[in-house]
């Protein structure tokens, strides 16, 4: 103990005695592991953080499996049953938690996102309402009976101004009358991270809020995801056995259940749905600021190495004194670990920071579902900050501790440095050639990532700039089709009336989306027997109203748009793209031809240019569009609307003109079609926001270590130099030496960078639009850029040394 | 061959100055072997410098072969010393990463001699100082005589006109030291002009001529 205290007073001391080295290594490690721990932060929050609510680890959630696969959700009946029937579970609740709702409150309609809930949720969970209370377990008996809502805090706030008289106020959902019954904690949005919600209502109402099937009775319509808490006791495995034997013999009941079961994990994190797609991007984001926190401790090592040959002779005498190598390691890893301690301190606050500018991007909202993410502090981030700043000290520390502390005594207190420094320098260029090959891959990554988000942003043969979108779902209203047609269509004729409105069209957007979908239709020839599946092709489609083309900028090939003839009654008929065109009818044009689309004829009229963009991994797909009023089932549409100028600032006179048409339409969605764009492809755009920023960090770190380590050879240098100039060597010639020899380290590591690119890039190909992962011009233009960059880093140390003066260096004489 | 005017070199320590070299003129004949002599801080090793072209801030006129070295920038003097004056430290200062055979090769190097003449002008004169034996060996391989004598040959290896050796002798002992001497004797006899800088009369007495330095100021010619 006294020797370690002793170990840190003498750390301590050296750190000072050399401030701007510590300081320099302090930022760096700072900048790499503030990188980590901000991207640590998000898998704290995707994967690893419990509900907050009571013991909320003993929470588990309950994901339905068909021969051991993952598959979406229970229906109502399963739930019950196994509510009713498992010992494992103190509580089993059921939920669906991704509701949107149409809450109509004093006149005004707003879509909000609900949960439908069995009314042992609250309970189950252990926590108390802030006003009010929670649903009885008699309100959840029977169907559509009890129409009684819990708000949320910030719906109290937001649509109520937090009024007190709150508890019993009748508000509209769904078409419905509803009495909230009581408000929410202000810290629970519910049990779905990412997915907050506003408003909770009974599982027997569940047929208001979801109304594709019918939940409570179909037992093929399986909206709910199940969550419990274990009994004391009984382990997950214990509930898994128990559900899955349920489930089987539910299944001898209802042979259409045969081979259903469950999976049952630790209620962390996100939905089990979300996890895969998530998992990856955040491994994603987790190589790129590795890569960052390995060139920060190569760089901090490079430092150390440095420091440890001027403290050469310090070192001899401490080992002619009798201390052991492993003391001395010791001592000087202490050093490293309170560098690395305090990086990690000031990588904390930083990640603070930088963590509200990524998560800018996860909530980037569709105009679906809002998002919320909770990113506070937590002792696991700390553990993690604390373990990480451990392996920084022994990756940036161990190899310089190791290498300082290799002394010939004999030779140690005599000679200058200068036959250390020949092997320390071999080290130190293998570490710079390290930062420059690593740095490169990382822009390189990013330069490919930041070609792919112009590429999205852009949209792929179609304009999405100065487009609005609104959604209308008068669905949420029990609208008859009819109805919602003669509603929409005065929606577009009033919209069209508006001043610096170009154009207006829809889309019904079944994907979540205005501009794509990706919903399939199965597609064959006429002369292609329909009863045989395999011979189908499954083609995505989109239904659209006449002017969509016109309104996005696609650009025909042939053919014409929809148009006011295409009606219900009038033959069937359909617009390809190039490539369903193409693999139709290889030969002669496709229009007028027929084809299939889920076994009716329909009538090719127009060919148009691929427009779903694509990754790299993936080639152009066929894809389909029908007319949307020859559907007489439509009735909720998304609109998509041309204007000359920002379309931002023309969405609240946009709005107000759909409004005017009938106000309780609830209308959502109402964004620019590029920030719908935007929410899709967060995961492009967060990545090249992060590959950018690590790279920029990353070029700056391995330049400032390629400047360190030719300083140092030309501090160490100085004699030789002199030498040579006394023996004729030019300024030019001595800028050439140095500039050389940097220059060399530098194009070894851009050679090997462009390997360690060239692999890189393969895992980001599925974030690649528009752009190959093996682009020519963005490695050439990189390596250039590097190799530029490091000729500057070069040139610096390079001109001090054309200033040596010979008569100084030669002065040991 | 030589002529210098009225040369001075003084360092200046705020309103103070102190002088190094006082008011020298000394004129130096092509194939001349002079000795520049006298106690330690007298000023030799500066004159040889400012001989050399190393030393760029002094005052006075420095003429070689008459051209005005005092009005050449310092690319001119780089040119001029390239092509006239070789060197020998006492301390060799050979490259310590370097064969013997690169190290001679590096005058040639800045001279923009191609590396096929740089070879063969190499082998000729570890040939003429008989060291080809130790042509791959680095100078830590070397003892302190073998090392100043590819110090030596590392000086002429340009064909300079004059070299100017500051100490050569300094660092070896007596039997190394008649060797080197010896040989700047040969080579002063083949024609090259040879300046010392020495503390030893022997050496001295090898040469033809003595110039003797206190405080700066020649006090014997």
């Amino acid at each position: 103990m006294d020797s370690l205290l002793r170990d840190l007073r003498f750390s301590f001391r050296s750190l000072l005695k050399r401030p701007a080295l510590t300081i320099i290594t302090i930022l760096t490690l700072a900048l790499g592991l503030g990188a980590n721990l901000t991207i640590f932060s998000f898998v704290d929050t995707f994967f690893l953080r419990p509900l907050p609510v009571q013991k909320p680890y003993q929470l588990a959630t309950v994901t339905a499996t068909r021969n051991a696969e993952l598959v979406w959700g229970y229906a109502y009946p399963e739930y019950a049953y196994f509510r009713d029937h498992s010992q494992s579970f103190e509580a089993l609740a059921a939920h669906y938690s991704t509701s949107p709702l149409s809450v109509v409150a004093d006149g005004d309609s707003r879509e909000a996102s609900g949960a439908v809930v069995s009314a042992n949720y609250f309970p189950m969970l252990g926590i108390k309402p802030l006003l009010g209370r929670f649903f009885l377990p008699e309100e959840d008996t029977v169907p559509d009976r009890d129409a009684v809502a819990v708000i949320s805090y910030r719906m109290w706030q937001d649509r109520f101004g937090g009024a007190p008289s709150i508890v019993g106020k009748d508000i509209r959902v769904n078409g419905t009358d509803f009495k909230i019954i009581g408000v929410a904690p202000e810290d629970f949005r519910g049990v779905s991270a990412g997915f907050p919600n506003e408003i909770w209502i009974p599982a027997m109402m569940l047929r208001l809020g979801y109304r594709w099937c019918d939940g409570l009775n179909d037992l093929g319509c399986r909206p709910l995801t199940l969550l419990g808490r274990l009994s004391s006791g009984r382990t997950l495995a214990d509930a898994q056995a128990e559900l899955n034997l349920l489930a089987s013999q539910f299944a001898a009941s209802y042979p259409e259940n045969k081979g259903r079961g469950a999976s049952i994990s630790p209620a962390l994190g996100v939905r089990q749905e979300g996890r895969q797609e998530l998992s990856y991007q955040v491994k994603l984001l987790m190589v790129l600021t590795g890569l960052l926190l390995l060139i920060a401790c190569a760089n901090v090592a490079g430092l150390l190495l440095v420091r440890g040959t001027t403290r050469r002779k310090e070192i001899v005498v401490r080992l002619c004194l009798g201390a052991g190598r492993g003391r001395l390691v010791r001592q000087l890893m202490t050093e490293s670990l309170l560098l690395a301690l305090a990086g990690g301190a000031l990588g904390l606050l930083l990640s603070f920071w930088a963590k509200d500018l990524l998560l800018a991007f996860y909530t980037l909202g569709n105009g679906t579902h809002d998002r919320f993410y909770e990113l506070s502090l937590n002792p696991r981030v700390l553990a993690y900050s604390f373990a990480l700043s451990l392996l920084t000290a022994l990756l940036s520390g161990l190899m310089p501790a190791l290498s300082a502390t290799r002394q010939n005594l004999a030779t140690g207190l005599k000679d200058d440095g200068r036959a250390q420094s020949s092997r320390h320098h071999r080290l130190r260029s293998a570490l710079v050639v390290g930062q420059v090959a690593l740095s490169l891959a990382l822009l390189v990554a990013a330069g490919l990532l930041i070609r792919s988000a112009r590429q999205v942003r852009q949209g792929a043969n179609f304009d999405p700039t100065h487009v609005a979108l609104l959604r209308l779902r008068p669905a949420l209203l029990e609208y008859s089709p009819e109805k919602a047609q003669t509603f929409t269509r005065e929606v577009i004729r009033r919209l069209e009336a508006v001043p610096g409105v170009q154009s207006v069209s829809l889309a019904t957007g079944s994907g979540g989306y205005a501009w794509l979908s990706r919903d399939d239709v199965r597609v064959r020839l006429p002369e292609q027997t329909g009863d045989r599946p395999e011979s189908e092709l499954e083609v995505e489609y989109h239904e659209i109203a006449p002017r969509f083309f016109e309104t996005l900028k696609m650009s025909l090939l042939q053919g014409r748009d929809f148009n006011d003839g295409d009606r219900p009654g009038s033959p069937r008929v359909i617009i390809v793209n190039e490539t369903l065109a193409r693999q139709m009818w290889p030969q002669g044009s496709p229009l007028s031809r027929t084809l299939m689309v889920n076994n009716q004829p329909h009538q090719v009229v127009g060919v148009f240019k691929d427009a779903q963009p694509r990754n790299a991994l993936e080639a152009p797909l066929p894809f389909l569009y029908l007319a949307v009023w020859q559907d007489p089932k439509q009735i909720d549409s998304r609109l998509v609307v041309r204007v000359a100028s920002d379309p931002q600032a023309m969405l609240p006179l946009l709005r107000r003109e759909a409004t005017a048409v009938d106000p309780r339409v609830p209308i959502s969605e109402v964004m620019p079609l590029t920030q719908q764009m935007e929410a899709n492809y967060v995961p492009v755009l967060l990545t090249s926001n992060v590959a950018a920023c690590s790279g920029v960090i990353a070029l700056l770190l391995s330049m400032i270590g390629l400047y360190a380590v030719l300083s140092f050879m030309v501090s160490q240098r100085t004699r030789e130099i002199g030498i040579r100039m006394a023996l004729g060597a030019q300024r030019r010639d001595v800028l050439k030496l140095v500039v050389g020899q940097g220059m060399s380290l530098a194009l070894i590591g851009v050679a090997l960078g462009l390997v360690t690119a060239f692999g890189l890039s393969r895992v980001l190909a599925s974030l690649l639009f528009g752009v190959s992962a093996a682009d020519p011009p963005t490695f050439a233009l990189i390596a250039l850029l590097l190799a530029g960059v490091a000729l500057l880093a070069c040139y610096l140390p390079a001109r001090r040394a054309a200033k040596v003066d010979p008569l100084v260096a030669l002065r040991y004489e | 061959m030589i002529r210098l005017s009225n040369i001075e070199k003084a360092f200046s320590h705020g309103v103070t100055k102190t002088y190094v070299l006082r008011r020298i003129d000394l004129d130096i004949q092509q194939g001349e072997f002079v000795s520049i002599m006298g106690p330690s801080g007298a000023g030799k090793s500066t004159l040889l410098h400012i001989l050399g072209m190393h030393d760029q801030s002094w005052g006075g006129e420095y003429y070689f072969d008459d051209v005005a070295v005092h009005l050449l920038n310092p690319r001119k003097r780089a040119e001029l010393r390239n092509r006239n004056i070789g060197f020998v430290f006492q301390s060799y200062h050979l490259l310590d990463d370097q064969t013997v055979s690169e190290n001679l090769e590096l005058p040639l190097s800045y001279r923009d001699v191609s590396k096929k003449d740089r070879q063969s002008i190499v082998c000729d004169t570890l040939d003429r100082f008989q060291i080809v034996g130790k042509k791959d060996l680095f100078p830590s391989q070397l003892s302190g005589g073998q090392q100043q004598l590819v110090g030596i040959a590392r000086a002429v290896v340009a064909n300079p006109r004059i070299i100017l050796a500051d100490e050569p002798t300094g660092n070896l002992h007596s039997s190394q030291g008649k060797e080197i001497m010896d040989m700047f004797k040969r080579l002063n006899d083949e024609g090259t002009t040879i300046v010392q800088v020495t503390h030893s009369e022997t050496n001295a007495a090898y040469g033809n001529r003595i110039v003797r330095l206190e405080d700066g100021w020649v006090v014997k010619d």
